[in-house]
This record gives C-alpha cells, structure tokens and sequence, in this order.
C-alpha cells in the first residue's frame, strides 16, 4: 500500500523493513510456553548486558564518566533480583517474554511513581530504557539484529536511537510522527539517508519490504514486483547522477565567465561533520546552536557548548566554522527557558530579543565561542536583528565575555568575527548602518520572504500565492547586497532560495560571497554555478525573466 | 551477626550510582546483607529494593549482616558505604 508523506531527502530506498521500537505502544500479549520464554529472557538478557558492557567501557575509554554510569546502572537493574523475580512470576502464566518484560517494567513504574522521592520518578525512565532494550533484542526484526542494510520504520525516533545503529545498514528511514524539521531529519539529510518525515496516515500492515521515494515524499509497503522494477531503474539513474556530481569535489569551482560563489553547509550538530567535508563543502555557513540548547535537559554549560564548538571547528581546520547564536521562540520550544505560548510567535520574542532577559544564558555561549576561537577560522552570527542598538548591546555582550576569559586567564582570538542575520524587513531597510558595526552579514531568505510578502511559509491556505521569487523580495535581496558591498563586507545566503539552481545566477550578479546549504545539496550547487554563464544581464532583466 | 549503623552524608542519599556499588559488593558474599531504616528492612543486593528504601542525606540506616564470611563483608560494606554516601 501507498503512504504519503513529508520529503526529508530526496533518495530512493527499495529494500526489507523493520520495526525501530522505543516504547511499549506495540507490544501485545500472546501464548508461549515458560520453557521457551523463559529461555528467550536469558539470552536477551545476556545480550543487552553484554551490549551495556561495551557502551561502559567505551565510555570510560572517552572519560565520559556520565555515559559509563549509567550503563552500569542498566547493567544492575537487569541483574536485579526483584525485576528478575517479577519477570519469572509473569512468565509462569506461560505469556511471551515482551509482554512480561513490559508488564514488570509498568508494574515497577507505577510502584516508583507513587513514592514520595523525586529521583525514584526519574528512574523510571532508566527501567523503561532497559524494558525497551530487551524487547528490541528480542524482536527477530529489530535495527539492532539487522546484517544487511534494511529500511527502519520509527513512530518516534532521536538522534540518539539513530546514532546507535550502523549507518552502513540503514537503507532508508521512515519517521512516522517526526516533524521534517526536527533535529533527526536534519541528521538524516545531512547523511543523505532516503528518508521521508510525517505520513499522512499511520501503517498497520505486516511490514516485509518497502520502497522509499524521498523525492515524491511515497513510501510503498510490500511492493509489488512491477513496482520494485520501476523504482530499481529510479535509483540507478539517482545514483549516476550522485557519481557525476562527485567529480565536483575538490575543483576550483567557477562560472564559465569566471565568476567565483562559495558553498558552504547548514549543520545543527558536530554529529554533521563527516557528510560536511565529504561533500567538500567550502565552510560551515551556519551551525544552529539552539539545537545543542534543544538536545539538553537544562543550560548547557560553558563546558559543554565549548567542546562541540571547539570539534567543529578543528575538522573544518581553515575553512570558515560561523555558529549563529542561539535562535529560540515560542516555536522553538526548549522547556528550561520557560517561554509562554504565543499567538503569533514569528512576530514575537525570539532571536537576539531573548539576549537581555538571558543575559548569563548569552554570556556563557559567548565565553564558550571565543574560548573555541583559537582552534580554527570561528565566526559568529546573530539572528533576527531588527536595530542597531541590538548589535552594540551585542557588541558589549562580546566584551564582557572576553573579559572574563581575561580574568580566568583563558585564551581568545581578540578578532573573531561576528556578523548578523538579515531576515526581517527592517534590518534589510537600515542596512547601511547595520553594516557599519558588523564583519559580514548573512541573508535568512525563509524569514525574509515570509516577512516581507506578509504570509506564514507554514501555511497551507496561502501555499499557491506563496511566491519565493516575488519581485520585493528579489528588489530587497538586491538592495541588501549593493549596499553591503560598499562597506566591503562577506555577504552569505542561507535558507531554502540559496539552493534553488535558478536563484545562483541572481546571487553571484548580486555579488553574494556564498550561499549555505545542507551538505548533501553542496556537490549539486556547485555543479550549477559551473554551467551559470551570467551575460552581463543586469539585474531588472534578470528578475523579469524569473516572474 | 555483625552490623554497623552509618550516617548518610551525601545530600541525594542512596541514588541508583551508589545503591550499584553497595548491590556490587554485597553480592560478592555468601552472608545474607540487609539495610534498615525506618522500620523498613531491605535486601543489600536488590537495587530496587534498596533505592525504593528513599534514604537521603542525613538518615542514620543500620546494615545487618549475616553469614559465614560476615567479618569480611561488614569491612567491605563499612567502606563502601564512606566512599559513597
């Protein structure tokens, strides 16, 4: 049967799937025998403390202290003699392991939850973990028992469960309730994994084997040979046209009348690296921090952030890293910062207006971007600037962070960069003061072009009047770029126009210095830039012929 | 039969990191291993149990224990207990 759903990228998957489980919604209760059951839980018991094992020792070998405790607190609680005895109770009633396993782990839930003693309540958590570990061992279709690369089907899935499993087997990733924007898709897309995001309905079938069109946003569950033909020829035609574009890398990439544009990477994790300079990208143009904000369960700590940073920017060596400063709202939501519901969060606290509240919040990231400053070509950015005096009250910001690395006798590169985002109208309309105070600015062009035309991009009402290539937003893009290069500063483009193939000729005669995309786009633009032949056009011809 | 009484210092009392270290060398004796407090009494080598013994900072819990090589254990658990709690 056919299912629709959200694109996340654009492969083509044909092959077995399976069933990533990490909750209990799936398991039902069926007749066995104690013999055999009872043998099962040994083994699978006896795998995952195995598996916990090695997590432990890994842990310890990466001084990640944290890690390692918590694989021996799994480790304890699957030789609990209480959870053990629970689970032989169960299966006495001759009931299969997963149904057990799920019974003791709700049992001593409930029994946890009703204590008066907060920390007992977390660990709840820890015993539905080690529950949901046993019962993947347990399924014969678990990611974790696949040997050839296979297609996974999730209902909820994190970057956590994904990074757990080999990349090589993963054919293709089906994200059933995950939003295409979540920080799993972004991964996905970054590792060109064929994968498609929110279905439009939920699958029941028994799961064999399955096509994937990231393309067409179509999953097929159990193809029919027709089908499977059809789409073989699909692939092999998607996977001549990924080997020409390899021959992109490491070529000085330039129009045919000479003109150079840069490409650089949108990253929201160091996780993202890898696909990063595999597809040779020329830098990382934006790096999302709000996503390492998003991943923990409070602040992170000037630590922390430090240590991702510092990783991103040490791979990249001297290629340009430019971090933009946390970007959080009401659409955003990360629980600790507390932000109340709004009714039209793209017009309200978000960005570089949090900064003054969050004062500390900013600081610490301030301090953990210069501390990385010394390891490579670090720039920062800013979102969502809508006046001048934001960017000095950034500027101050800037600083009293590097004072007190001063004082902590820290190193720093007194020089780094910061430039700012220019997303909203009224940046775009004082650009000329803007640029005055900053090193570079970079061109947000999905905000810009739902500001600017007065529509939410989210909206499937206006979705046929939703013109990207309206002429105010080409006229402001223009305007932005002429006066920019006056003051001589790097002008970059990031969001979704930045890859369109017909937008590269418009933003080289612009004069942008580069557009950021995701790395698996990179090879694609810079292909296009080669076959871009500009014609001296000027820029009214140019935007006539794209309406 | 030996036991010691020991006075919990750390604020979080016995979390799940130090209640595996106690369940970890307990389990390495034959003697039968029990915490007390409260009136309630556990089994030193049950995590569950012990944690869902709720002792925090400053409880003063009793461990008994019971057995051919109870000698061994009580100096065992004794430091297991300083270095933990």
């Amino acid at each position: 049967m056919k299912y629709y759903g959200k694109r996340v990228y654009e492969g083509i998957a044909i092959g077995k799937i399976v069933r990533f489980l990490n909750n209990f919604k799936t398991i039902k209760k069926t007749q066995s025998s104690y013999e055999i059951e009872s043998k099962r839980f040994a083994e699978a018991k006896a795998k995952a403390i195995k598996q916990y094992q090695e997590l432990y020792e890994k842990a310890l070998q990466n001084l990640d202290e944290e890690h390692a405790s918590i694989m021996s607190i799994y480790i304890s609680l699957l030789e609990d003699l209480d959870f053990n005895d629970i689970i032989d109770e169960l299966l006495k009633e001759n009931i299969n392991a997963e149904y057990a396993i799920k019974s003791a782990c709700e049992t001593l839930s409930q029994i946890f939850l009703n204590m008066d003693n907060d920390y007992l309540k977390e660990r709840v958590k820890d015993l539905n973990d080690v529950g949901i570990k046993l019962i993947q061992i347990l399924s014969d279709y678990s990611p974790l028992n696949i040997t050839e690369p296979t297609i996974i089907i999730a209902d909820e899935m994190t970057v956590a469960d994904l990074i757990q499993i080999n990349k090589e087997l993963i054919l293709g990733l089906i994200l059933e309730t995950v939003s295409p924007n979540a920080h799993i898709s972004i991964l996905t897309r970054s590792l060109a994994i064929p994968s498609i995001a929110s279905l439009d309905s939920k699958i029941d079938e028994e799961l064999i084997d399955a096509i994937i069109d990231g393309k067409e946003g179509i999953v097929i569950i159990n193809p029919s040979d027709i089908e499977k033909e059809e789409y073989s020829i699909k692939k092999k035609d998607f996977e001549e046209e990924r080997k020409i574009l390899k021959e992109y890398k490491n070529k000085k990439i330039l129009t045919k009348d000479g003109k150079s544009l840069k490409v650089y990477a949108n990253i929201s994790s160091h996780l993202e690296i890898d696909s990063v300079i595999e597809n040779d990208a020329d830098g990382v143009g934006l790096f999302r921090s709000e996503y390492i904000f998003m991943n923990s369960k409070t602040f992170p700590t000037e630590d922390e952030q430090y240590n991702q940073y510092m990783k991103v920017v040490k791979k990249l060596k001297n290629k340009s890293t430019i971090i933009r400063t946390f970007d959080i709202g009401a659409d955003k939501k990360v629980d600790y910062f507390m932000l109340k519901d709004e009714s039209n969060p793209f017009l309200g606290y978000r960005g570089v207006r949090l900064y003054k509240e969050y004062e500390d919040v900013f600081l610490t990231q301030l301090q953990a971007l210069y501390r990385a400053s010394v390891h490579g070509e670090l720039k920062i950015m800013i979102p969502m600037i809508t006046s001048v005096e934001e960017v000095l009250f950034v500027k101050e910001m800037a600083i009293k962070a590097k004072d007190n690395l001063k004082q902590r006798n820290l190193d720093f590169n007194d020089n780094m960069q910061i430039g700012i985002m220019i997303e909203t109208p009224s940046s775009a309309l004082i650009i000329e003061e803007l640029v005055k105070l900053v090193d570079f600015i970079s061109i947000g062009t999905n905000d810009l072009t739902q500001y600017t035309l007065a529509m939410d991009r989210e909206n499937s009402k206006l979705y046929e009047i939703y013109n990207p290539y309206h002429p105010a937003v080409l006229k402001l893009i223009h305007n932005i770029c002429e006066r920019a290069k006056i003051n001589n500063i790097e002008i970059g483009v990031c969001g979704e126009l930045a890859r369109d193939e017909k937008m590269l000729e418009f933003f080289i005669m612009c004069g942008v210095d580069e557009i950021s995309v995701s790395p698996s786009f990179i090879l694609q633009c810079k292909k296009s830039i080669t076959e871009i032949n500009c014609h001296n056009k000027t820029i009214d011809e140019f935007i006539k012929v794209l309406i | 039969m030996k036991s010691f009484k020991y006075h919990i210092k750390s604020i979080e009392g016995i979390h799940a990191r130090p209640a595996t270290n106690i369940v970890n060398a307990a389990k390495q004796f034959t003697s039968k291993i029990e915490v007390l407090l409260n009136n309630k009494t556990v089994d030193a080598k049950r995590m569950l149990a012990l944690m869902s013994l709720n002792a925090k900072g400053n409880d003063v819990i009793e461990v008994i224990i019971n057995g051919e090589d109870e000698d061994l254990a009580l100096v065992k658990l004794k430091a297991v207990f300083e270095e933990n709690l």
